[in-house]
């Protein structure tokens, strides 16, 4: 893939996300954004060139907002501040090109993509960030898979401790059912 | 010109750098420093938080990065320091702002996933503000002007000349301990030694001799979709004329209005705030810089001119 077409397909991302996610996302935002992106390139290795590092609100890379801004300048997204939701929405922009007219740029990842949008759109951005930092935690512990669990539980309630260990440990069993932990990058 | 590392495939990041020669370099200054005796922080508590490489296992590691965002992030502190120098030394006013202000209101707040951040209290709104408008100053006046640009260019070009010359290939040595070593050696003293010897090729001369590419075509600071591709027609209508092309699209360019969260005066607990660009209309209106401009050899910008005024 050349510079040129990660950054069109980069920034085509938003508004892609944005016609993929309308009747299915109930919190398209910055955040739903953001871990998407992560889930993308990290764990259905979709190559966007991001460069992701951990925060206490999970993965997270500076890149991926800039890239919001100038989609957003060109009139391809909306974002907006919604009070009640305490969060941005991303919608689509005056210039937003249909989803067809996109493909062209997203066509080899299609499948990636589809995948993502069917197991993590209906996810609020709260559960999308509990779901990534749980992905980006087992990724980076070593030592065998079968102690691991308990590991990457506890790792994780120190980093978010307003979710209970029964909480993080339903997510990532869905999420080993999914085969999300083992597939994302080390 | 960082090289790739082979466990991920990825190319070093200079923040890696940073965190090695903090581990490697700076071990002994600060474990054995007398203001760390109370607190026993290790070389390498300091390295982790710098490179994000959160030791995952450890809870106190875990429980660190809270403070990361003071290393990196909008309102990190090289960012807040970063400003100020550059305005002092480069001699211009743009990059000033109330830093005083920023650290006395300076708090934390939550996130819309009730995940703790670094935010600025309500009545520092005003500086918050004012970071972001020296930053545009500076990124428009300063850091993307025409020839610092070229400078750029051109230094780049220095560099993969002597990086060739003397490892066969365009790319610094390893972070590792051995890399490490040879890696310090490239400071500006001996780079600009070498320039000055005739040791860097073209661009060395370029420098020395002030023969700086020259910027023959521009757009605005924020194009729209149309000026972009009126830049792309003009960029293949001149064709071999064009010695490079600089855009400012790279995220550091980005203003990062949007990540600066506001939240309500000396709150006790952290609290979810609201984003600058709520408060602020100035800031609320700001538009990313996107500026390109096509550059090309000072014996080609006559012939250059000649064809721009043809193409208009």
């Amino acid at each position: 893939m050349t510079d040129y077409n990660r950054d069109l397909m980069r920034l085509q991302l938003p508004l892609f996300l944005a016609h993929k996610l309308k009747e299915i996302s109930p919190q398209y935002g910055k955040t739903v954004l953001m871990k998407m992106a992560y889930l993308l390139q990290e764990v259905y290795e979709v190559p966007l060139g991001y460069r992701f590092s951990l925060y206490t609100y999970g993965p997270y890379s500076s890149e991926v907002l800039a890239d919001l801004d100038r989609s957003r300048y060109r009139g391809w997204v909306n974002v907006e501040y919604i009070e009640d939701e305490v969060g941005f929405q991303i919608t689509l922009g005056q210039n937003a090109a249909t989803l067809s007219e996109l493909k062209d740029s997203f066509k080899s990842y299609e499948a990636e993509v589809e995948e993502v949008v069917e197991n993590f759109g209906r996810f609020r951005a709260k559960e999308l960030e509990l779901r990534t930092t749980i992905s980006y935690v087992w990724s980076k512990l070593g030592g065998p898979e079968e102690q691991k669990g308990n590991q990457v539980i506890e790792s994780v309630s120190q980093l978010k401790p307003h979710f209970k260990k029964g909480e993080i440990q339903t997510a990532l069993e869905e999420l080993m059912e999914m085969g999300v932990v083992s597939l994302a990058r080390k | 010109m960082f090289p790739v590392n082979a466990e991920d495939d990825r190319r070093y990041h200079h923040e890696e750098y940073s965190a090695s020669i903090i581990e490697n370099v700076f071990r002994d200054t600060i474990e054995q420093h007398q203001g760390n005796w109370n607190y026993d922080i290790k070389a390498s508590d300091v390295a982790d938080l710098v490179s994000g490489n959160t030791n995952l296992s450890n809870q106190s590691s875990v429980r660190r990065l809270l403070w990361r965002p003071l290393v990196t992030s909008q309102l990190d502190a090289d960012r807040c320091d970063y400003l100020l120098r550059d305005s002092l030394h480069a001699g211009v006013s743009y990059g000033r702002y109330d830093l005083d202000r920023i650290l006395a209101t300076i708090n934390l707040g939550l996130s819309e996933s009730d995940d703790p951040v670094v935010a600025i209290e309500e009545g520092g709104w005003h500086a918050a503000e004012g970071l972001i408008i020296a930053r545009y100053s500076m990124f428009t006046q300063v850091y993307f002007h025409h020839t610092r640009q070229a400078l750029d260019h051109h230094v780049e070009q220095v560099l993969k000349e002597l990086l060739i010359n003397d490892y066969d290939r365009a790319e610094f040595p390893l972070p590792d301990v051995q890399g490490l070593e040879e890696y310090l050696k490239w400071d500006d003293w001996m780079v600009l030694g070498r320039i000055a010897r005739d040791e860097a090729g073209e661009h060395g001369e370029n420098i020395m001799n002030r023969t700086l590419y020259r910027s023959v075509y521009e757009t605005g600071e924020t194009p729209d979709e149309a000026e972009i591709q009126r830049f792309e027609e003009v960029s293949a209508r001149l064709e071999e004329l064009v010695a490079f092309v600089g855009n400012a699209t790279r995220p550091w360019y980005s203003l990062g209005t949007q990540d600066l969260m506001i939240v309500p005066n000396d709150s006790q607990e952290p609290k979810r705030g609201r984003p600058l660009s709520e408060y602020s209309t100035i800031v609320g209106n700001m538009k990313s810089v996107e500026q390109r401009r096509i550059f090309v050899r000072p014996s080609d910008r006559d012939q250059a001119r000649i064809s721009l005024e043809r193409i208009f």
